[in-house]
């Protein structure tokens, strides 16, 4: 068993009745992790000293807090989805929403949702692997 | 996110395909948004989900010196907005006829396509859209002449600031698009179409404008000019409809992608007139 970096994304490999599976360890991330990232990505989208120096939590507000524009929500949210891969759909997350809902979301339900794509990534990945 | 470069230009592009388990409808959608304060993000929480999960390929892209895209010193004139359009669709592989929809300015750039390059254009849909006729490099100018002397006048510095550090950093990236750019020389200069060039455009145009629109007397204009034009104008609304109906243009989009079979769906006026738009001429008749 070994480890693996792959567009600096861990993997551990594993052996499997003969076969070579790559484990994603990101998909074990914690919502701490998943917060850190999130805070990471918005200070390279935001890239405002100012706003950087305050602290982000999960119920810091994008738009009250942070100011956050529109497009600097697109940017991150490719931005998350580069970092975790495709499985981090935020067309999917955002189709239930609409434009007021968008405005009144805080970090924590960007990182929870995060954290809800990457356990069903596991799990199916997990199902495939037991076939 | 995609980077892709029209005329060695890096735009910002955001491509929908439909989700797993929905059926390809096959057309692809092509969104441009409008001037100045504006970006693909415009799109992105309002038509741009709706139509993926109908099917549709949907592509949204911030315009040279807009968004996330770069900013060249010079390159604005509405032809090269229509050769950065061409250019990304053939970077995409877009090879099929697409539809347009178009805001404002982006409605412009529809128009300009398909008088242009009509092999690539299977439809348009205006909304509130202007388009290049008599008057309008001049129109488009004074508009960023406008927007600019706001921005340094007392009175809307303390308006902006107040609105907080979005609503600075929209009016300060617009003040340094116009100011550092070639963008207000080159959309002065636009070489305007006839008449009869419109007259003679094939594709279908579709035209939603607010009924209090500063811009409604264009609406008519089109209608008169363009024989395959369809209007629909919605009470209640300026100019911003893109933002106030999102939900309603949707359903007018899907009954116009879907084969516009029967009447458009019904608009139902908003109980609540809404604010003037910040920035609009109703706020200066002074001007």
């Amino acid at each position: 068993m070994g480890q693996l970096s792959i567009n600096n994304t861990l993997f551990t490999i594993v052996t499997k009745r003969g076969m070579l599976i790559l484990k994603n360890e990101q998909y074990d991330a914690s919502e701490e992790v998943i917060l850190d990232y999130v805070k990471r990505h918005l200070g390279a989208v935001i890239g405002d000293p100012e706003l950087l120096s305050t602290e982000i939590t999960m119920e810091t507000k994008f738009s009250s807090d942070l100011e956050l524009e529109s497009i600097e929500f697109v940017a991150l949210a490719s931005r998350l989805r580069t970092e975790f891969g495709d499985c981090v759909n935020f067309v999917e997350f955002l189709a239930t929403k609409n434009v007021d809902d968008v405005v009144s979301l805080n970090v924590g339900d960007v990182v929870r949702y995060v954290s809800t794509c990457l356990q069903r990534e596991k799990s199916m990945q997990g199902a495939m692997a037991h076939d | 996110m995609i980077e892709m470069l029209a005329s060695g230009v890096g735009l910002h592009v955001q491509r929908l395909v439909p989700p797993p388990g929905v059926r390809p409808s096959g057309k692809t959608v092509v969104l441009l948004h409008g001037l100045i304060i504006d970006d693909l993000s415009s799109y992105y929480f309002t038509l741009a989900n709706p139509l993926s999960a109908a099917g549709h390929d949907v592509i949204m892209y911030d315009l040279r010196g807009h968004g996330h895209s770069d900013r060249p010193p010079t390159g604005y004139s509405i032809e090269d907005s229509v050769t950065d359009l061409d250019e990304l669709l053939t970077a995409l592989s877009v090879e099929h006829p697409v539809h347009l929809v178009g805001n404002s300015y982006g409605g412009a750039i529809a128009m300009e396509m398909a008088l242009k390059h009509p092999h690539r254009v299977a439809d348009i849909t205006l909304i509130e859209g202007l388009y290049a006729d008599e008057g309008f490099g001049e129109e488009m100018a004074e508009t960023l002449g406008i927007l600019t002397k706001c921005v340094y006048e007392e009175k809307w510095r303390t308006w902006i600031a107040e609105r907080g550090r979005k609503t600075v950093k929209m009016a300060h990236r617009g003040v340094s698009l116009i100011e550092n750019t070639s963008i207000q020389q080159d959309l002065l200069t636009t070489i305007p179409h006839p008449s009869s060039t419109f007259q003679a455009l094939q594709v279908p145009v579709l035209a939603i404008y607010g009924g209090e629109s500063e811009i409604l007397y264009r609406a008519r204009k089109l209608e008169s000019m363009v024989r395959n034009a369809r209007l629909i104008i919605l009470p209640g609304l300026d100019h911003r409809v893109l933002l106030n109906a999102g939900p309603y243009l949707c359903q007018v989009l899907l009954w116009w992608l879907k084969g516009r079979h029967g009447e458009p769906p019904l608009w139902i006026p908003p109980a609540i007139a809404f604010e003037p738009a910040p920035l609009s001429r109703a706020l200066f008749p002074e001007m």
